[in-house]
């Protein structure tokens, strides 16, 4: 990893993140078609096994570094002087400060869920 | 003796440049119009694939927090648990929203897997291979959808 530019481990960061979050996604997946109707008891005692709440905390923590970088993608291409003239600047500020508060909120409150 | 001669080529070769950028004959040429006017553009079948997954991506990220909230209440306790199972009976508009959240979710996945295995495998790096995996991610997203959304209406 070391002699690898930083867009180059971007690029491995971002898709690694998104086959956690596919895994994650067809693994809860699996547990809404398989426990026939989902009520509180087996809702919770789902989520109070040791192995979910590990499996819970790296799906957020992929969640936070992909959308991360997503929204970077995203902000760089389109919140530029090209498209905002001198507002470029800030428009690009304003918004990843704004993601950045949202990823740091969900994280800090997953953690409260989970544990 | 064909080294020299390659480095005096090479040494012509940027003298020309240089002179080139100090007459500003090459900055000139960067004046080319740009047309980024979207509405102009003919946006093919597998740039609409690419610019939903964008905009999926960026719509399932500004909705997470409410699936957060949702799952902060669903753990509190038994009561709020029936709280929220019964308000999401009652609501159509909750329905509609964890609807839609849903189908931007599953596009922005499928989408995702296919700009994986066009990046691992070289599936859909043609024009039409491209467009056949591009209309196969609507494809199953719109199966997917109806499945979910036969299931949460109960139809």
């Amino acid at each position: 990893m070391s002699k690898l530019g930083s867009g180059t481990k971007d690029f491995i960061i971002i898709r690694v993140c998104a086959v956690l979050i596919l895994l994650y996604s067809i693994y809860l997946a699996a547990f809404f078609i398989s426990s026939n109707g989902v009520n509180f008891k087996v809702w919770s005692s789902f989520f109070q096994s040791p192995l979910n709440k590990i499996l819970t905390s790296a799906f957020f923590l992929a969640f936070a570094i992909h959308t991360w970088r997503g929204t970077w993608a995203i902000a760089s291409d389109y919140l530029t002087p090209k498209f905002f003239g001198n507002f470029g600047k800030y428009a690009y500020l304003t918004f990843r400060l704004f993601v950045a508060a949202v990823i740091a909120f969900v994280l800090t409150w997953s953690f409260f869920i989970i544990w | 003796m064909v080294f020299d001669d390659l480095r005096n080529y090479n040494e012509s070769a940027l003298n020309a440049l240089t002179k080139a950028i100090s007459t500003k004959k090459v900055i000139e040429k960067d004046n080319r119009p740009v047309n980024l006017n979207l509405l102009t553009i003919n946006l093919p079948i597998i740039g609409l694939s690419s610019i939903l997954h964008r905009i999926s991506g960026l719509a399932v990220f500004i909705c997470f927090p409410l699936l957060v909230w949702l799952l902060s209440i669903s753990l509190e306790s038994e009561k709020r648990f029936s709280d929220l199972q019964n308000s999401f009976q009652e609501m159509v508009l909750f329905k509609l929203v964890i609807f839609l959240i849903f189908v931007g979710f599953i596009y922005h996945l499928l989408a995702g897997v296919k700009k994986l295995l066009s990046e691992v495998f070289g599936f859909g790096e043609t024009l039409k291979s491209g467009s056949l995996l591009s209309w196969t991610v609507f494809g199953l997203t719109f199966v997917m959808s109806f499945m979910v959304l036969f299931k949460i209406f109960n139809l």
